[in-house]
């Protein structure tokens, strides 16, 4: 991939180690749920409607991973990733008492994540200026490079470019097909739960999972049969 | 299950599931199988399924952490949330405090300012109220005061009073002449008509009235109406005539000649008629309880030569 080696290395310039604030300590802003840890996420969020931050601070714990990795997928960009994680974790909380329970809350958190990907991708066309951030994400090192993600899953050379090959051409699906092998593959969600998400029918969510996946395939190139384990 | 149509609708939708799902599942192995079975039949949706294996196996691409730097932010956002959440209904309360302070200052001053005199419900009361607003006056020095209707046939000049000028000529039925003020007043008003008369012929004929009317029918030739509370003064005498008909009082004047003050105080119901600041009657009087009332003033007579002496100087309606 042209400039892919250059990407990686200019995000690794961007990115800053993540100190604490002045006169505020890392375990200041760690989260140490007590007794809560085994609850469902639907009945932390009914103590997060009564104002109970620390029932906050456990989904966040939960689900700050598929969020933001899910933004990340979608969106590509780290800047936008963490402006945007910032915001869907500030409107889950102000706007938890819009949360119906027994809503499942997965459901809930991916359509603010969604819609907010979608206004900021509008946004973006009009305006491509990006805000500067701190970019005060884990991971991106090591698992924003197609490469070193294959390489890390075999040793077959071969089996890891084809990897590789599949995990950038991700990028240039259409979006609706990106979406919902995102959601589906990546984020775990049914089709039930996608359909709920998007307003989109099964149906034709089955549909985009199969054209998404058939554009993949036909990356996988030479005389090799498919191999069926 | 195996021998599944790969064309079929069921397979899809296994299919469908199983590439969602993963290596591993369930799905996935059953998919797997009818598709081995299928062998190049099944070529097409194998590629399929190898795409989806690569996906798997790339499973961690780009996927991140939150880090401590952004956790950190998020909980400074979220307290600011919680302390405006805090902050915000202080400043409600404090606004609303000052909204309903400031509408009650307005109320309590509109009410004071346009509120109705507070209903006076008896004739004790009425002696005790004190009218000083006026709310209409006619002086009758030189001209006829604006203000005012002229009633009846009797000719009235206003020179120094309203008078009978001349002497008319003797009738057999009384003739009339006054006014009628233009203010009326709605029957639930408390309020005041008072009238100063200067009798200076103790043997005149005429006779004097202030009436109030709720009927306001005046006769073209005498100016009286069909329903009226009078006091009236004839003969030195003053008399207080309902409007029925039936005199409900009578009473001598403290001289034949000079200066009369008559005042009657009304409200809804009641009424006390005043002559030179004392009443000398008060009760029921007898006027329609939601009709307008008209206030005036005029003088009677059969004609003759006796039929002048009195002039009328003023008549004014007063508010308490």
């Amino acid at each position: 991939m042209p400039g892919r080696d250059s990407q990686a290395a200019s995000r690794k310039s961007r990115t800053k180690p993540a100190t604490p604030a002045p006169g505020k300590s890392e375990e200041q802003t760690s989260f140490e749920p007590a007794s809560l840890g085994k609850t469902p996420d639907e009945q932390l969020m009914r103590r997060v409607q009564q104002g109970d931050k620390q029932a906050f601070a456990i989904i966040y714990e939960r689900y700050n991973g598929a969020v933001l990795s899910y933004l990340y997928r979608m969106l590509g960009n780290l800047e936008d990733v963490e402006a945007i994680g910032q915001e869907v974790f500030l409107r889950a909380f102000r706007f938890a008492p819009t949360y119906k329970y027994p809503q499942k809350f997965s459901t809930w958190l991916f359509t603010i994540t969604r819609n907010l990907a979608i206004n900021h991708a509008r946004k973006r066309k009009r305006s491509p200026i990006r805000t500067m951030t701190e970019l005060n994400l884990q991971g991106s090192e090591e698992r924003g490079d197609a490469y070193q993600v294959a390489a890390k899953a075999t040793n077959d050379v071969e089996k890891r470019e084809e990897i590789a090959r599949i995990l950038v051409a991700l990028d240039d699906l259409p979006t609706d097909q990106k979406e919902v092998i995102m959601m589906g593959i990546f984020q775990d969600l049914s089709y039930a739960e996608m359909e709920e998400i998007t307003g989109t029918k099964a149906v034709t969510l089955r549909s985009r999972m199969f054209h998404g996946l058939r554009r993949l395939a036909k990356l996988i190139g030479g005389n090799d049969s498919p191999r069926l384990r | 299950m195996q021998s599944m149509d790969i064309q079929s609708e069921e397979f899809e939708l296994l299919l469908a599931e199983a590439l969602r799902a993963g290596p591993g599942t369930p799905s996935w192995r059953q998919a797997v199988e009818i598709l081995r079975d299928a062998g190049e039949k099944g070529e097409e949706f194998a590629m399929l399924c190898r795409a989806r294996e690569d996906l798997a196996s790339g499973r961690e691409y780009r996927s991140i952490q939150a880090g401590p730097g952004f956790t950190r932010k998020l909980m400074e956002s979220i307290d600011d949330i919680e302390k405006r959440q805090w902050n915000l209904p202080t400043a409600n309360i404090v606004a609303t405090l000052a909204v309903m302070i400031v509408t009650l200052v307005v109320v309590i001053g509109a009410w004071m300012l346009f509120a109705p005199a507070k209903e006076i419900r008896t004739e004790a009361e009425l002696l005790e109220t004190y009218f000083v607003t006026p709310a209409a006056v006619a002086e009758f020095h030189t001209e006829q005061p604006a203000g005012l209707k002229p009633l009846g046939v009797l000719p009235i000049v206003v020179e120094g009073g309203a008078k009978v000028q001349v002497q008319t000529r003797r009738t057999e039925k009384p003739v009339g002449g006054g006014f009628v003020m233009d203010r009326a007043v709605a029957a639930d008003e408390t309020i005041a008509v008072e009238s100063a008369i200067e009798i200076d012929r103790a043997d005149t004929d005429l006779i004097t009235q202030l009436y109030v009317t709720d009927r306001p029918d005046f006769a073209a030739d005498t100016g009286l109406t069909s329903h009226e509370l009078v006091c009236l003064v004839e003969n030195g005498r003053a008399r207080v005539v309902l409007p029925d008909g039936r005199t409900a009082q009578e009473a001598a004047l403290a001289a034949p000649t000079g200066r009369v003050n008559l005042r009657i105080r009304l409200n809804r119901d009641w009424a006390v008629v005043e002559m030179d600041g004392k009443a000398i009657w008060q009760g029921r009087h007898g006027l329609s309880g939601e009709d307008t009332r008209y206030f005036g003033v005029r003088l009677l007579t059969l004609g003759g030569e006796k039929s002048t002496g009195v002039s009328i100087e003023s008549l004014r309606l007063l508010k308490p």
